[in-house]
């Protein structure tokens, strides 16, 4: 294991380990993979993880190892899949190495904390560098969620971490990287249709309604959305500049 | 299995989090957004010696020096309108807690950054949790003129803590929304005029690259559209798709 005399050094390369993570920005709603590379994650104490030769952040020697970082999913993503990136020298008893995702709910005046597993990966524990990846994960991102077990739903932040056990000396355990796997969804419709003309049966109620909801049309007038009328050009430019809340160009605009 | 989810309750009790990342608001329209930022994305700074800042039992995070100061990145598009913010935190009766927004610029050669501030939430020296909201009511730019010499700089924006005592950040839920451009002094196209009801949508996407009109230099705003088309608008506008090997 390599320590002692390197140690300022790895000091150095592990308070780097502090950029903020790459937020998830692809389209669609198909599967998307969010890549949180070992450097983007922040140990608990700025010395135990390093990054080694080989891009892995490895375990410190005599510690455990705990790091973590915000995950980034917009309010609805679904998460399918945790894959862990790791090396494992071991070729004894398992060793704790493991990745994890963690809902923690935010607390308003008078009530108590709390924090909930939302998923844990262990290693594959096989010697040299491998992967973990169970999909068998179906874990909503919501904005506000059930945290504790109040059926109140609570404000909610989501952290994804990855926990190394003192690996001693002959041992090292490392990983490179966490990915999630996740697909946008569009949001369950309401109670009741908002516009006449476009039903629960209707086929694109859901899509609709998820539209108004985003407060991106308001319908065509009288409480109606005229499905099956042609758009104009013009209404096209609305629709989207609005969706996509276009554009402002860093060269234009006052400072405020 | 049981051994490690046993273990796993314990280290994520002691641990020290400062994890890096803040969450990006990415819903779309122009209804209200969130975005929550939890304490784990906020850290330490200066860099604080092993074990002094604690993510306690409750997740909150709390400063183990006479006086901690936290970062946390934000990432909203330019042009975001912010319009509230609520801090959760721990108080303590005698400790003090602060959290805003705090801009930096970016200094040309010869230049000095400049720093500013706004939206600060303190705390009132209450015993417990409480969480406390404040307007904020202010666009983001990109280009912000802080040192007030007349020239936009380009300008960072983080969130900033300071807490002395037995104070706990839990976290902080920004309320934002997307906002449509304003239009440029001079029509784009010779068919969308300033008294357009889209003209502000329409520059918006002939700003964006997405529309480079229907030719001649009209954009064509009362001719139909057809599936064909609109499957390049939305393509083009959602930069549609590399998939993975």
């Amino acid at each position: 294991m390599i320590r002692g005399g390197r140690g300022r050094a790895l000091i150095v390369v592990a308070v780097l380990m502090a950029a903020a993570a790459a937020a998830a920005q692809s389209y669609g709603d198909h599967d998307q993979v969010l890549r949180i590379p070992a450097a983007d994650f922040q140990g608990e104490d700025y010395v135990e993880a390093w990054i080694g030769p080989d891009g892995y952040a490895y375990g410190g020697d005599g510690v455990d190892t705990r790091v973590a970082t915000g995950l980034l999913l917009p309010d609805g993503a679904v998460v399918t899949r945790l894959c862990f990136a790791t090396r494992d020298s071991n070729v004894g008893p398992p060793l704790l190495f493991y990745a994890w995702i963690r809902a923690d709910k935010l607390v308003p005046g008078g009530e108590e904390p709390g924090s909930k597993l939302l998923a844990l990966v262990d290693s594959s524990d096989h010697s040299g560098y491998g992967s973990s990846c169970p999909d068998d994960l179906a874990i909503t991102i919501r904005d506000r969620a059930h945290v504790d077990d109040d059926q109140i739903l609570d404000a909610a932040a989501y952290r994804v971490g990855v926990y190394i056990a003192d690996p001693g000396t002959d041992i090292s355990l490392a990983f490179a990287s966490v990915d999630v796997t996740w697909h946008r969804e569009v949001s369950p419709p309401p109670p009741a249709p908002t516009f006449a003309d476009v039903p629960s049966d209707d086929g694109a109620w859901p899509q609709v309604e998820a539209l108004a909801a985003s407060g991106i049309t308001a319908g065509c007038g009288g409480g109606a959305f005229c499905p099956d009328a042609t758009l104009t050009r013009r209404q096209m430019a609305v629709f989207l500049a609005k969706a996509l809340g276009l554009h402002w160009g860093s060269g234009s605009g006052s400072g405020s | 299995m049981t051994t490690t989810r046993v273990r796993l309750a314990a280290i994520v009790v002691a641990s020290t989090v400062s994890a890096a990342a803040a969450c990006l608001g990415q819903s779309y329209g122009e209804a209200d957004q969130t975005l929550t930022i939890g304490a784990a994305a906020f850290e330490a700074q200066p860099p604080v010696p092993m074990g002094a800042d604690v993510i306690g039992p409750d997740g909150y995070l709390y400063g183990g020096a006479s006086t901690t100061r936290w970062w946390a990145p934000i990432f909203l598009p330019d042009g975001a309108w912010l319009e509230e913010m609520c801090v959760y935190y721990k108080d303590d009766v005698t400790g003090l807690f602060d959290l805003g927004f705090a801009q930096s610029s970016l200094a040309a050669e010869g230049q000095t950054p400049a720093n500013g501030g706004f939206g600060f939430v303190a705390s009132t020296h209450d015993d417990g949790y409480v969480f406390r909201c404040t307007g904020i009511n202010k666009r983001l730019r990109d280009l912000v003129d802080l040192d007030g010499d007349g020239t936009p700089d380009p300008t960072t924006i983080r969130l900033r803590a300071s807490a002395t005592g037995a104070i706990g950040l839990g976290g902080v839920r920004i309320q934002w929304k997307r906002e449509v451009s304003p239009p440029p002094p001079t029509p784009t196209f010779g068919d969308v005029d300033a008294g357009d009801s889209a003209w502000t949508h329409i520059e918006a996407l002939a700003a964006s690259g997405i529309t480079s009109g229907c030719g001649g230099g009209n954009f064509c705003p009362d001719a139909t559209l057809s599936r064909r088309q609109m499957a390049v608008f939305l393509a083009k506008a959602l930069g549609l798709h590399w998939s993975s090997p």
